[in-house]
C-alpha cells in the first residue's frame, strides 16, 4: 500500500475558514476580539463538556491536562487558536469532513459512513490474550507499524504520566500491544500527538475514542501551523464508546476498592449486566455501574457518536461473541488497511451478520436521540454547527 | 568613621533627616535604641547599629515593635535614655504597650520616633500618627528642619526625664529621607548609672491614680513647652492671613509665600510642639488676624486642635476664618508639596501663579527617551516571582477557587501583574495568615475554597508565629507559604531572628522558621521555588485534603542578595529559531505573564529577548517557556 494514501483522502478546507467560524459564532457582537481560549473555556470546559481528548492540551501553555481535568491557567489574546477550532465539542461540521475522507456526503444512518461491517479477530494469540475483544486493534496498528505504513502510533497506555491513563507514542508492536485494553477514561491521550510530531515522525497512526477522532479531522482540515497533517495522520482508528469515565475520579475510587492490587483489564460486559469487571492479580471483582454512573464525564452524555464515524476503521465488541469484534470500514484507506491485514494473516474476518448490523445501528440512534434530547440544538449525529 | 559620631560641636554637617535624628540621639546620650525596620524610619536604627560598638551603646533589630518599644522601655525605666523608632503601623503595633506604660511613666528618657509616609508611598497605609499623643496624653514634637530634627530628639529625651514619661517625635517622609546642613551638638562623657529601683513597682493599676498621675506629667509638659522655640513665628506682624502648620509645611510655605510675593501680606507660624499646644503662642497671633490656612501632612490634627482652642478662647479672639482641610482648600489626605501649597495659597489671596502646563510634559517626554515604561514589578529573578507562579498554577490546577490572603511586603506587589494577581488581601504584617486561618475553618459553612497564605521570613517572626499556634489550637486548614528569601527586602536587608548575625554585626543562633513550625506540630515543607514543577505539584499536595495547618517554606535568597554574593547563576539567551513569540502556542507567555523585567518584546523581530544587564541569571523564565527557546547555561 502506498502510505500516501493512507488517511486524509480528500482536499482540505482552507485555514481562514477556521478563522470564519470564529467570527461567526460571534456575529453582531461586540465580542469578537475574545481570545479563543476564552470562548473554549467559557463554551467547553465551564460546561463540564471537555471530554479531556487532549488535543488542546499538547498545543497550549495555557491549558494542561491534570488528573483527568483539562485546566485554563492563563489567559491568552490569541482569536484563532488551536485550542478551540481544535476542539470536538466546540463546534463540530460533519460535512466538509466526510467529504474530505469519504469523498461524499455525511450519511446520517446511525453508524455513519462506511464500506463494509464485519466481524474480526487477531490471528495472534498473545495480542487475544492482552486484548479487550477480538484484539483487532492492536493487530492493525502492529501491523501498520511492521509494514511501515506509519512510523509510529499514539495509543493510550493505562500507566501513563502521575499514575494515570495518557497517550503514549509506540514505534514497536510490542509498544503497541503495552497498551491493548480498554481503559473506560478520557486520558487526553491526543497530547502525544505533538510529542510525534516534534519527534518528525511522518506517518503517524492513531487509535481514539469517537472525540478524538472528531479532533484529529478537525485538526488535518485546518491544519493552524501547516504541519502538513493531511499527510502526517496517516490513520485514524477509532473505537467504539458509549462514555468515558473522569480518569481522577474513576482511578481514585479503583485505588480505594482494590488497594495497591495490580489491575490487569477493564471489562463492561454488554446490558443487562450493568456492571463493570475489575480483573486483579486475585481475580476478578465487580462494582455496580449504577455506583460509577456519577464518574461519567458530562461531556460524554452529550456526545452523539457511538462508533467514531470518521475513522478510516472503528473497532468495538462484538456483543454476543467474545473474543471478536465489529469492525467497521470506512475509508478507502481503511479498506486497504483491512484487505493487508487478512491477506498478510494477521487478521481474520467473518461476515457481520444483518441482524447484528440492525442491532449495533439502534443502539448508535439511541444515543444520538438521547443526546437530541438533552441538547435540542445537536441533531443529525454532531453537534450543532456554527458555520 | 561615621560622621555621626564626630565630636566637633560648631561643626556643619550635611545629614539625612533620619541620620540627624540618630545624632540627637547620640547627643543626648542615648545607651539602648530598638526598632522593627519601616521605611521611612529604617535608617535611624540602621544609622545607631553603625556606631553602636564605638559609642558603647546597644542597639537592636526586634522581632516587631511592641517588643523594640518594651526593649527601650526597659532601658527608660532603669534610669538610661532609650530610643525606639518605627513607622505609622509599628506604632499600632507597639500601642498597647505604650498605653499602659504612659501610666506607669518611666524613671530614665524615651524618646519614641515615629515616621509617617504620607501617601503611602512605601506603607500599606496612610495614617497621621500624631493622634496617638493625644490619646496617651504624652508630648509630641514635629521638626520641620534637619536641625530640628536632631534639637528635637535630644531635648525630647531632656524633656522625658523632667516630666517621667515619654515622648513621641513625628517625623514625616520628607523630613526623614531629604537631607539638609546640620551642626553638631557636643556628645556626653557621662551617662547616668543605669539601675532598677526594684522597691518601685510600675504598675498601670489603679488608673485612678495613675490616670491622674500622667494627666499631671502632662500639664508639666505643657509648661515647660509653652515657650518653646520650636514654635515659630515669620511675617508682618498683622498679617491679613496667617498660615499655621508644622512638619514640611514650614519650608514649603516660606518658599511658596516668596515665589507669591506675599511677604508683606502673608505670615506663617509654625507650630513644633504640636501637642500640647503652645496655647499663648498661638492666641497671641490669632489676634492679629482674621484669616487662617492650615498646612499639614494627612489629617487636620493641627488644624482641629486650634479650632478647639480658638473655642476655649472665643473671647478673646476676633472673628477667624479658618481654611485647610476641613473647609476643603487643602486636599484630605497625602503629602504636602510647593505645589500644592502655592495653589492653595493662590487660592485664598487671589495672587495665583501661572505654572508651564507642559512643563510636566516636556519632562515626562524626556525621562521616557531614558526609562521604558514599566508597571511596578518584582527585580528581576526575584524568587517570589517564582513562588507566586507555581502557587497559581497550583491553585488552578486544584480547580477550588483557593484563596491566597498576603499582607505587607515586598510580596505585596502579588496582587498585581507581576505576581499574577495571586494576593487576594494586603493588610497589616501577618493578617494574611490570621485571615487564611479564619477562612481556613469555615468548612463548616460549606466552603470548600482551599485558604492559603504567604509571608516573608522577616514578618513571619514579627507577627506570624502566634497565628501558626492558633492555627494549630483551633484545627485550622490553611497552608502557610513562607516567602523565605533570607532578608528584610523591602526595608533595606536588616538582619532578622532568622539571620545568623544582629543588628551590631555580631553572631547568633538564626532561628530555623521550619524547625519552629513543625514544633508546633505543623506538617512542614521546604522547597525551591526555583524548581517550579516540584512547588506547583507539592502546593497541590498540601492543600488536597487538610484536616490541620500546614506550612511551606518556598526558600530561595533575595535576588539582589545572591546577584551581589555571587553573581548571576545562569546565562540565560533566547534561540530565535525556537522563539514562536504570538504564535499560538505561545502568545509571548514569557513577556505577557511571566513579565520578568529581564525579558523584553523585541516588536521589530517578534521575538522575545534577554536584557542581559537587568537579568539576574535565576534561569526560570527558561522551565515556563513553552517551546524551549530560552536557554539557561551556567555563568
Amino acid at each position: 500500500m502506498n502510505h500516501r494514501t493512507v488517511g486524509f483522502l480528500a482536499r482540505s478546507l482552507p485555514r481562514r475558514r477556521a478563522r470564519r467560524i470564529i467570527s461567526v459564532e460571534t456575529k453582531g457582537a461586540a465580542v469578537t476580539q475574545t481570545s479563543a481560549l476564552d470562548r473554549l473555556y467559557e463554551k467547553v470546559i465551564a460546561k463540564g463538556l471537555c471530554a479531556a481528548c487532549g488535543a488542546c492540551v499538547g498545543n497550549c501553555p495555557y491549558l494542561v491536562k491534570y488528573k483527568g481535568k483539562t485546566v485554563k491557567l492563563d489567559s491568552c489574546t490569541r482569536s484563532d487558536g488551536k485550542c478551540y477550532v481544535y476542539c470536538p465539542a466546540a463546534y463540530f461540521d460533519p460535512e466538509p469532513i466526510s467529504q474530505a475522507i469519504f469523498n461524499e456526503s455525511y450519511d446520517n444512518n446511525g453508524i455513519g459512513n462506511f464500506a463494509e461491517v464485519k466481524a474480526s479477530r487477531s490471528t495472534f494469540d498473545e495480542i487475544l490474550a492482552v486484548a479487550q475483544g477480538g484484539g483487532t486493534v492492536t493487530s492493525l496498528m502492529g501491523m501498520a507499524l511492521n509494514k511501515g505504513l506509519i512510523d509510529a502510533a499514539v495509543v493510550t497506555s493505562g500507566k501513563g504520566s502521575g499514575g494515570f491513563a495518557g497517550g503514549v507514542v509506540a514505534t514497536t508492536l510490542e509498544g503497541v500491544k503495552g497498551c491493548a485494553g480498554s481503559k473506560f477514561v478520557g486520558a487526553h491521550s491526543l497530547d502525544a500527538l505533538k510529542e510525534a510530531l516534534q519527534s518528525g515522525f511522518t506517518r503517524i497512526g492513531i487509535v481514539g475514542l469517537p472525540c478524538q477522532v472528531r479532533s484529529l479531522r478537525k485538526m488535518q482540515l485546518y491544519d493552524m501551523k501547516d504541519q502538513d497533517l493531511k499527510q502526517r495522520i496517516s490513520l485514524v482508528i477509532g473505537l467504539f464508546c458509549n462514555w468515558s469515565f473522569s480518569v481522577g475520579e474513576f482511578q481514585s475510587l479503583i485505588r480505594t476498592r482494590m488497594g495497591t492490587k495490580e489491575i490487569r483489564k477493564f471489562d463492561v460486559p454488554p446490558p443487562p449486566a450493568n456492571q463493570l469487571r475489575v480483573e486483579t492479580e486475585d481475580g476478578v471483582q465487580i462494582i455496580s455501574l449504577d455506583e460509577l454512573k456519577p464518574l461519567i464525564q458530562d461531556a460524554c452524555r452529550q456526545c452523539p457518536d457511538m462508533t467514531s464515524e470518521f475513522a478510516d476503521v472503528s473497532v468495538g465488541m462484538y456483543e454476543g461473541r467474545p473474543g471478536w469484534n465489529t469492525l467497521i470500514i470506512r475509508s478507502r484507506a481503511g479498506l486497504e488497511l483491512v484487505e493487508m491485514a487478512i491477506q498478510s494473516g494477521v487478521l481474520q474476518t467473518e461476515p457481520f451478520p444483518v441482524e447484528n448490523l440492525t442491532h449495533l445501528r439502534q443502539a448508535s440512534r439511541n444515543k444520538k436521540e438521547r443526546v437530541s434530547r438533552m441538547t435540542p440544538e445537536a441533531s443529525g449525529g454532531h453537534l450543532a454547527c456554527h458555520d | 568613621m561615621s560622621r555621626l559620631i564626630l565630636d566637633e560641636p560648631g561643626k556643619e554637617i550635611l545629614l539625612m533627616g533620619n541620620e540627624a535624628i540618630a545624632r540627637g540621639a547620640l547627643e543626648a546620650g542615648v545607651r539602648v535604641a530598638a526598632a522593627y525596620p519601616g521605611n521611612p524610619s529604617s535608617e535611624i536604627i540602621g544609622n545607631l547599629a553603625q556606631v553602636a560598638k564605638e559609642m558603647g551603646i546597644y542597639v537592636e533589630w526586634s522581632v516587631n515593635e511592641k517588643v523594640a518599644a518594651e526593649v527601650a522601655a526597659a532601658a527608660a525605666v532603669s534610669n538610661m535614655n532609650a530610643l525606639v523608632a518605627m513607622k505609622q503601623n509599628g506604632l499600632n503595633v507597639a500601642c498597647d504597650f505604650l498605653l499602659n506604660l504612659n501610666l506607669t511613666g518611666i524613671r530614665g528618657g524615651l524618646v519614641v520616633i515615629v515616621a509617617d509616609d504620607p501617601s503611602g508611598i512605601s506603607s500599606s497605609n496612610e495614617q497621621d500618627s500624631r493622634s496617638f499623643a493625644k490619646l496617651a496624653d504624652i508630648p509630641l514634637l514635629e521638626p520641620s528642619t534637619f536641625q530640628e530634627a536632631k534639637e528635637m530628639v535630644r531635648e525630647g529625651f531632656e524633656l522625658s526625664r523632667r516630666t517621667g514619661n515619654f515622648v513621641m517625635i513625628r517625623s514625616v517622609t520628607r523630613i526623614s529621607h531629604a537631607r539638609g546642613n546640620v551642626i553638631l551638638g557636643p556628645l556626653p562623657k557621662d551617662f547616668p548609672v543605669p539601675y532598677f529601683d526594684t522597691s518601685k513597682p510600675l504598675c498601670p493599676i489603679p488608673t485612678s491614680i495613675t490616670h491622674v498621675a500622667l494627666h499631671r506629667r502632662f500639664k508639666e509638659a505643657e509648661e515647660i513647652l509653652k515657650d518653646s522655640e520650636f514654635n515659630e513665628y515669620w511675617g508682618p506682624e498683622k498679617p491679613e492671613l496667617l498660615v499655621i502648620t508644622c512638619g514640611s509645611g514650614w519650608l514649603f510655605s516660606k518658599e511658596a509665600i516668596d515665589i507669591l510675593g506675599l511677604c508683606s501680606r502673608v505670615a506663617v507660624l509654625k507650630v513644633g510642639t504640636t501637642w500640647p499646644l503652645p496655647k499663648s503662642f498661638l492666641i497671641k497671633h490669632l489676634q492679629k488676624t482674621r484669616r487662617v490656612l492650615f498646612f499639614e501632612e494627612i489629617d487636620p490634627v493641627l488644624e482641629n486642635n486650634v479650632a478647639e482652642l480658638y473655642a476655649q478662647h472665643n473671647r478673646e479672639l476676633p472673628l477667624i476664618e479658618f481654611m485647610g482641610k476641613n473647609s476643603g482648600i487643602v486636599p484630605g489626605t497625602g503629602e504636602l508639596s510647593p505645589e500644592l501649597i502655592l495653589n492653595a495659597l493662590g487660592k485664598v489671596t487671589g495672587e495665583a501663579v501661572e505654572f508651564d502646563e507642559n512643563q510636566a510634559g516636556q519632562a515626562k517626554d524626556i525621562i521616557e527617551g531614558y526609562a521604558p515604561q514599566r508597571s511596578m514589578a518584582f527585580c528581576a529573578g526575584c524568587p517570589h516571582r517564582a513562588s507566586l507562579w507555581a502557587i497559581k498554577q497550583a491553585l488552578s490546577l486544584d480547580g477550588r477557587n483557593g484563596v491566597l490572603f498576603g499582607d505587607i511586603g515586598c510580596y505585596a506587589l502579588g496582587i498585581l501583574p507581576t505576581g499574577f494577581s495571586q494576593l487576594k488581601t494586603v493588610h497589616a504584617m501577618g493578617s494574611g495568615a490570621g485571615m487564611a486561618c479564619g477562612f481556613g475553618n469555615f468548612h463548616q459553612f460549606g466552603v470548600n475554597q482551599p485558604s492559603l497564605a504567604v509571608c516573608g521570613d522577616s514578618t513571619f517572626f514579627h507577627a506570624v508565629i502566634p497565628v501558626l499556634v492558633n492555627a494549630v489550637h483551633q484545627r485550622s486548614r490553611f497552608l502557610l507559604v513562607v516567602l523565605d528569601n533570607s532578608a528584610t527586602a523591602m526595608t533595606g536587608f536588616q538582619p532578622h531572628p532568622g539571620s545568623p548575625v544582629d543588628a551590631m554585626g555580631q553572631n547568633t543562633s538564626p532561628i530555623v522558621i521550619e524547625d519552629l513550625c513543625k514544633s508546633l506540630g505543623l506538617p512542614t515543607v521546604v522547597m525551591d521555588p526555583f524548581d517550579l514543577d516540584g512547588t506547583i505539584e507539592t502546593v497541590c499536595e498540601m492543600i488536597r485534603e487538610q484536616t490541620g495547618p500546614k506550612a511551606l517554606i518556598l526558600r530561595q535568597e533575595c535576588a539582589l542578595v545572591s546577584g551581589k554574593k555571587q553573581g548571576k547563576k545562569y546565562q540565560v539567551r533566547i534561540d530565535p529559531q525556537r522563539c514562536i513569540g504570538e504564535e499560538c502556542g505561545c502568545d509571548r507567555l514569557c513577556t505577557r505573564v511571566f513579565k520578568c523585567p529581564g525579558l523584553t518584546w523585541d516588536r521589530s523581530e517578534k521575538k522575545s529577548r534577554i536584557e542581559s544587564v537587568i537579568c539576574n541569571g535565576c534561569g526560570v523564565c527558561a522551565d515556563i517557556c513553552p517551546s524551549h527557546a530560552i536557554v539557561k547555561e551556567s555563568a
